[in-house]
């Protein structure tokens, strides 16, 4: 492991039941980089965001993240270290107003006062959050919504943001708005990205490096560019 | 029905709709951290109330009763129950839903109402020989076993205001409710521990990604909620002034109605729901004739309408989110 390598997955297995739904996966995403997970729906992204996250075991193979091996760590150890995941189709906490979404949300941040300043540089970066701060979550719009789960991942300052499907479900308007948000959170505010998405030109527009995964493997992994160049652009399933 | 009497029996409705209320935030609590309907509530709540008397029989017999102030005796016997349930609290969670983690909704309701049994079995059992006698001085009953219904029912000993009416016992716990109530809200919407305890309630998953310590949230749940269940047992005993080991079943279903006619997730709901069933029992007791063969009747005819017109809750919301 090359010491930019901020997180690193060697030979990881899962299954639900007896399912497998992940065969054998490795994955690097290095330091300042956006790296992006492709693949269609079933293929296991979202388990492998779990995965990640813990809250699905591993059942072999190993996780690594800033040089320390996690796989055996609680899902609460594991953020607190400094891994984010923007989810837009986890959702929000529905019944709570936008800002108190982002205090809860900002669980990592201890301090009142640094809390506050981090509040005020996410109503900068993220205004349609300011205006709608004493409304419900849940009566949020669509696009809206996946706005609040990434400045709720951000607030935390992560050393990794896992960005979970950031363009499903949303118009092409506020797809283009949503990738300006993560060109803007890697390039202005240094922060490294796990891109996973369905919308491949998209994603690797704004990735340095990605992956296509496909029923449970890694299928290819390369340089952005390549993988724009390969046969699997062509092919309508991705 | 005149007016004076309506007035009469306001404080007696809104002293069992605080009862109530207490059994159903505890109803409420659990069921949004885990999803599952814990219903042994009101078995734990009775166990509070027998853990007060005989914490007090104990203690008369100690002498400590006679030579501690009457606020720091009620203190310490509140205590003394408080302890003992978030104990008992901790226990249920342990004993009858952390193994049935990944098992269906099914299963934990099984085994918590297999323990709340459980509970109440015991209780009945240790204390069967006591008939307490001390209690049974307070409450100048000259036999206990004479009293009506039930086995072995003990004497709650008059804790609030002894010396008082009826009528200002009520006012007293009223305004204690009141404290209680206000702090409870205050803990569940402006401190991070409460705020994590809704946030599991709404989206357990985002809770998960949040990096709430979702497990340790869950026990100082049940802890949170065994010390109210004791508030509810010691008011219910100091109510009902009489005791027994298995009222804790009619209460919980009491409670559990009042949880559900509010919106099993909202705690306003469970005050509301709580408020409704005690106002519905306390007046059709007092107004009818031969209305306290009727209240419970009527009470749970008015849930079933409730919940025929109303089965998301007066609280409760029809959709979760906006997809």
């Amino acid at each position: 492991m090359s010491d930019n390598t901020l997180i690193s997955i060697k030979n990881v297995h899962t299954h639900y039941g007896r399912i497998p739904m992940l065969i054998d996966v490795s994955l690097d995403v290095h330091k300042g980089h956006v790296c992006c997970v492709l693949g269609a729906n079933g293929a296991g992204k979202s388990t492998l965001v779990k995965t990640i996250l813990g809250m699905v075991n591993a059942d072999g193979g190993s996780i690594a993240f800033e040089g320390q091996d996690i796989t055996d760590w609680s899902t609460h150890k594991r953020i607190a270290a400094g891994i984010q995941v923007a989810s837009a189709s986890i959702g929000t906490f529905p019944k709570m107003t936008v800002e108190t979404n982002l205090r809860l949300g900002a669980y990592t941040v201890h301090e009142p006062k640094v809390l506050a300043e981090r509040l005020e540089e996410i109503y900068e970066s993220f205004p349609i959050l300011k205006s709608r701060l004493q409304q419900k979550a849940g009566t949020l719009s669509g696009g809206e919504r996946t706005m609040l789960s990434i400045a709720r991942a951000v607030i935390n300052k992560p050393h990794l943001l896992i960005m979970d499907e950031p363009s499903l479900g949303l118009a092409p308007i506020i797809v283009d708005e949503v990738f300006r948000v993560v060109k803007r959170l890697n390039q202005h505010d240094n922060i490294s990205i796990m891109l996973v998405e369905q919308n491949a030109n998209k994603a690797l527009s704004v990735s340095q490096f990605g992956y296509i995964i496909q029923k449970g493997q890694i299928l290819f992994a390369g340089e952005a560019e390549a993988i724009l160049k390969s046969e699997f652009m062509q092919n309508p399933i991705m | 029905m005149g007016l004076e009497r309506v007035v009469n029996l306001l404080p007696g409705a809104v002293m069992m709709g605080c009862t109530y209320t207490l059994v159903a935030i505890g109803y409420c609590l659990f069921f949004g951290v885990l999803d599952v309907v814990v219903f042994c509530c009101g078995d734990i709540a009775m166990f509070g109330a027998f853990g007060i008397v005989g914490a007090y029989t104990i203690l008369y017999s100690a002498g400590l009763i006679q030579a501690l102030p009457l606020v720091v005796m009620v203190l310490l016997l509140l205590l003394i129950a408080a302890i003992l349930c978030a104990a008992l609290g901790l226990v249920s969670y342990y004993v009858s839903i952390k193994p049935f983690e990944k098992s269906s909704t099914l299963m934990p309701l099984l085994s918590t109402i297999a323990l709340g049994t459980v509970i109440k079995e015991v209780l009945g059992l240790v204390f069967q020989p006591v008939v307490n006698g001390m209690a049974q001085a307070a409450i100048n009953v000259p036999d206990p076993k004479s009293v009506v219904g039930g086995r072995n029912p003990q004497g709650m000993p008059h804790l609030i205001a002894p010396t008082g009416t009826t009528m200002e016992r009520n006012l007293i716990i009223i305004a204690i409710m009141v404290v209680i109530l206000m702090a409870l809200f205050i803990f569940l919407n402006k401190t991070k521990m409460g705020l994590s305890m809704q946030a599991i309630s709404q989206n357990r998953e985002l809770a998960f990604m949040t990096g709430i310590d979702v497990k340790r949230i869950i026990l100082t749940t049940f802890l949170i909620g065994g010390v109210l269940l004791s508030v509810g047992g010691f008011v219910l005993g100091n109510y009902q002034s009489i005791i027994r080991f298995d009222g804790g079943t009619m209460y919980g279903i009491k409670g559990f109605s009042a949880a559900v006619v509010g919106g099993l997730k909202s705690t306003w709901g469970a005050v509301i729901g709580g408020m409704l069933l005690g106002f519905v029992e306390v007046f059709a007791a007092g107004l009818l004739n031969g209305g306290t063969q009727w209240q419970n009747i009527i009470a749970f005819l008015v849930i079933i309408v409730f919940i025929i017109f109303k089965p998301e809750g007066i609280i409760g919301e029809k959709t979760v989110e906006k997809v």
